[in-house]
């Protein structure tokens, strides 16, 4: 029988209300197949005693044995519930505050609530009507009246005046009486309290009779759960461990064999009184071993024993880490590594990888040659075949198959051959955290050499993927339907537009930057070899354009070759980074201004506002929405080539020369910086004469912090000038940051002129030893290099107390991003959980759960944001020039 | 007296006529429309009673003005 009859024969309910109640005593016995009587487990020949913890009457959950109470092996026996009758009851820790909320608003002598007759007729009346019709707001009725009850302390059905009762956690229950004093209220007393309140006045409370005796809060019985439910392990020495579950109900079956013993032989009060609170203490732990107040139950090795509720709580709970988050076949993981040559559609799969990896493919009459090559080179050597399946639905592996010729000789239309993964093949590639859907895309396999997953470079920014050491997982879809999603929905290139902001969200990066301005600069000329070399990095079939000049060698413009690569239809003006006086594109000689005139770019250098991720309204964000993904694919595909074959070819080198500026611009630094502080001792003069006027809303103090880090945090900024007036524009680091390659003016100026003040949490640095930040400073010093200011750069190199600053300003920021992403991790968590069942529905509409409506139109413009241009269904403008 | 602005441009209690249309158009009956309770400034400024069903027009960033519809409950 195969899988899907086999499902087939499984009879199917339809669930139609889940109803959540409390076990009451009765039913617990009825239950039980027997009573736990005794704290030996087993005899002296290691079988199980009577009427024992491992009773086979509970079930058995090791091979072999018989169940006493079925007759049935382990594996048919579902085992069955026990229980333990308790000398004398205790609280149910999980029910605690429930008994101190029915405590607090019932009246102790009679049981009624707390409320005048003809408030509960009242409040009746309205609960059954709020109770058909708005279900949600007869809780907070039920909380009101709780409230109502709580406040009276004289019976209004008996007279009886009662005392305030004061719950103290986790299970312990007090009676305030007049003179103060505190009276204990064991758990006998509190459940002949709650055990007379009549189940009328229960519902003005909240609480479903039907399910929930307030009186069966107070445990009596204990069930005890099946082996199946806490199995002992052997160990290979032969010894038996047992869960953790089993020892907690041995001390609590060892603890009512002891309180028995007290209370039969007559044992003075305080000696049962105490015994019965450690049977209170067990039982609480074998249900939560995490209560406030009171000690963690322990193992004897020390190591804390795993309550009922640890095994539900937090990540590697039964919730979170077995139901949310299951493991899954034909999936992989490992370390990613950049590869530019594949595309961005792609990520390269390595041949171990591709060898355990399975597609199921069914025969065909147009498959079966290849599929019998497969089967014959088999599980070891790629492109081979793990398994083949019988039309009867038997797997056979092809790791034990002596003779795979022939059993590729009887493959027939019919059959199905799980395959290795080979190129082509869709997959789903995701890097963790998956915070948004770009984290999971399909990509096509391209099998490699190697250990590792190869990831193209402008696919980073979705999965904020470096190769620092990033890992990635990657899927294979088993079914036509999975197959077919993945290819038309989650594949790459349908996802360069983010759904966040409606830009690209994939595009040239540092590399590809520079490589593109350097290309497209006007003083590029290339040779036919050259041209030819680059044609063939972006895997161009058609002939190369006419040189530009012709005499006395043949030689082309860069911008000749990146327009070789534009769609022929294509126009855009756009500015450049290097925009400055030009105000008009038309009229511009420079290269400040980007024009493409029907697929050839005549003016501007490329840069990172032009052909950049994340721009909105650039030239690459016009070809990701004007032209189909594939075209927009392809064309980013064979730019990128492109540029960086280019970057290779000419060579691009950062060294000590790229950051050179004149003595004439150090001496410049040197006057700002020395006026700077100059301007801070006159302060520090000020502050400490007491002369410094507070501004308003500030201390002196805070006045004198503000104005100082005020005057030296200009110092960077007006250093940044210097460098700008004196560095030379064509230095590899001015390009780098002018075109957004990598790095930033200030970055360049940290290392040619001044680090600049550093800060901790925003502020200049203040702690450390007293009254100043290191022994290097005299006591009481408040000034600028004892407050963290760096005066050097790094190219000049940093004192031992500046690299000392530097290094904790740069701790900070570790810190920051750790916490940062660890709250907002969590946060992310709870919304996730809060809105999973909010969808999109067909006509617009954002519903929850089939149930709620949230939005009348999704968003309120209805405008699907991953299809839009920055939010807008069209751009206005571009309309306007298309029209024209 | 001032005023605050909540981004709220119209408030107006529908006709039962309109609403019955508005819940067959949503397809939806009328819990399944977010809430406004009756104690609200905005219901009491319109005099709204349980049951009854809001209009409220209000400003969006992203659609200019947008109406949404809130049934009253009572509290
Ligand atoms: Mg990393
Ligand atoms: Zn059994
Ligand atoms: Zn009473």
């Amino acid at each position: 029988m195969s899988l899907r009859e086999e499902l087939d024969t499984i009879p199917r309910k339809v669930i139609k209300s889940i109803k959540f109640g409390v076990l009451s005593p009765e039913v617990i016995r009825k239950y039980s197949v027997m009573e736990v009587t005794t704290s030996e487990v087993y005899d002296e020949g290691g079988l199980p005693v009577r009427g024992g913890i491992s009773d086979r009457r509970l079930g058995v959950a090791e091979p072999g044995a018989r169940c006493e109470t079925c007759g049935q092996t382990h594996d048919v026996c579902p085992g069955h519930f026990g229980h333990i009758e308790l000398v004398k009851p205790v609280v149910h820790v999980g029910f605690a505050r429930v008994i101190y909320d029915i405590l607090r608003t019932t009246c102790p002598n009679c049981g009624r609530i707390m409320l005048r007759d003809e408030e509960i007729a009242r409040y009746r009346e309205r609960l059954t009507r709020l109770s058909k019709r708005w279900r949600l707001l007869a809780q907070n009725l039920h909380e009101r009246i709780r409230r109502k009850a709580a406040e009276r302390m004289t019976c209004p059905h008996c007279g009886y005046k009662r005392n305030k009762v004061r719950f103290e956690r986790p299970y312990y229950f007090y009676e305030e009486t007049e003179n103060g004093a505190l009276v204990k209220l064991d758990p006998e007393m509190l459940r002949d309290r709650l055990g007379k309140i009549p189940s009328e006045d229960l519902e003005l409370l909240g609480i479903n009779p039907s399910v929930f005796r307030p009186e069966w809060a107070i445990l009596k019985v204990l069930p005890v759960p099946p082996p199946h439910v806490r199995p002992s392990i052997q160990l290979e020495t032969g010894i038996r461990s047992e869960d953790d579950l089993t020892h907690k109900l041995v001390d609590i079956i060892r603890m009512n064999e002891k309180l028995k013993i007290a209370i039969e032989t007559g044992a003075p009060t305080n000696v049962v009184d105490n015994l019965w609170d450690l049977l209170q203490y067990h039982v609480a732990t074998y249900f939560d071993n995490e209560l406030p107040g009171i000690p963690v139950a322990k193992h004897r090795g020390g190591r804390p024993l795993k309550g009922i509720a640890q095994r539900l709580k937090g990540k590697e709970g039964r919730f979170r880490g077995s139901l949310s988050g299951k493991r899954v076949n034909f999936s992989a993981r490992t370390v990613i590594s950049p590869d530019p040559h594949i595309s961005i559609n792609e990520v390269g799969v390595p041949t171990d990888i591709a060898k355990i990896l399975t597609v199921p493919e069914k025969v065909t009459a147009w498959n079966i040659d290849v599929l019998r090559e497969y089967v014959i080179r088999g599980p070891e050597t790629w492109p081979g075949a793990n398994y083949v399946v019988t039309p009867e639905g038997r797997r056979i592996d092809l790791r034990y198959v002596k003779d795979r010729k022939a059993l590729a000789e009887r493959l027939a239309p019919g059959w199905v051959v799980e395959r290795h993964l080979r190129d082509g093949d869709i997959v789903l590639f995701n890097r963790q955290p998956s915070l948004h859907r770009v984290s999971m895309m399909g990509h096509l396999v391209k099998v490699l050499p190697g250990r590792t997953f190869r990831l193209h470079l402008a696919v980073c920014p979705p999965y904020n993927a470096d190769f620092d050491g990033d890992e990635m997982n990657l899927h294979v879809p088993q079914t036509e339907e999975a197959r077919a999603e993945a290819r038309l929905l989650m594949l790459v290139e349908n996802h360069i537009i983010t759904p966040r902001y409606g830009g690209a969200i994939i595009g040239a990066r540092q590399d590809y930057i520079i490589g593109a301005y350097l290309l497209s600069h006007k003083t590029t000329f290339l040779t036919k070899k050259e041209v030819a070399f680059l044609l063939g990095a972006g895997k161009s079939e058609e002939d190369p354009p006419e040189p530009a000049i012709l005499y006395p060698v043949e030689l082309w413009t860069g911008k000749q070759i990146i327009s070789h690569f534009l769609p022929k239809d294509f126009n855009w003006v756009q500015p450049t980074a290097f925009k400055s006086k030009c105000q008009d594109a038309y009229t511009c000689h420079g290269d400040e201004w980007i024009i493409v005139l029907n697929g050839y770019l005549a003016k501007g250098v490329l840069d990172k506002k032009s052909i950049g991720a994340e721009q909105v309204d650039s030239l690459w964000h016009r070809i990701a929405r004007d032209y189909p993904p594939d075209v927009a694919r392809r064309w980013l595909d064979s730019s990128l080539r492109l540029f960086l074959r280019y970057l290779d070819l000419r060579g691009f080198t950062f060294a000590m020369d790229s950051v050179y500026i004149p003595t004439e611009a150090y001496r410049e630094v040197e006057e700002i910086i020395e006026q700077a502080l100059k301007k801070v001792e006159g302060l520090i003069e000020d502050f400490t004469s007491g002369r410094l006027e507070a501004m308003p809303g500030f201390t002196v103090e805070e006045t004198f912090e503000n104005k100082v880090t005020d005057i030296l945090s200009r110092v960077r900024e007006d250093a940044a000038q210097v460098v700008e007036k004196y560095i030379d524009k064509n230095s590899e680091g001015y390009l780098m940051a002018k075109t957004g390659a990598r790095g930033s003016l200030v970055n360049i100026v940290q290392m040619v002129a001044t680090l600049g003040q550093q800060t901790i949490r925003g502020e200049r640095i203040r702690r450390g030893f007293r009254s100043r930040t290191l022994p290097h400073f005299p006591v009481g010093d408040i000034g600028a290099f004892s407050g963290g200011f760096v005066k050097h750069c790094f190219r000049c190199g940093l004192t031992p107390v500046e690299y000392f600053f530097h290094a904790a300003a740069g701790r900070d920021g570790l810190i920051d991003t750790a916490v940062r992403t660890a709250q907002s991790g969590y946060m992310q968590r709870r919304l996730i959980n809060a809105l999973q069942d909010v969808y999109v529905a067909y006509d617009g509409t954002v519903r929850f759960g089939g149930s709620m409506l949230l939005q009348p139109l999704y968003g309120e413009d209805g405008v699907d944001v991953s299809r839009s241009d920055h939010g807008k269904v069209t751009d206005v403008k571009l309309l306007k020039m298309w029209i024209r | 007296m001032s005023r605050v602005s909540l981004g709220v441009r119209e408030v107006s209690v529908i006709p039962k006529e309109e609403a019955k249309e508005l819940l067959k158009r949503l397809r939806i009956r009328p819990w399944q429309l977010p809430w406004i309770r009756s104690s609200d400034p905005l219901a009491k400024l319109v005099d709204a009673k349980p049951g009854d069903v809001l209009k409220i027009v209000r400003e969006s960033p992203t659609a200019g003005e947008f109406v949404v519809y809130r049934l009253v409950v009572p509290g």
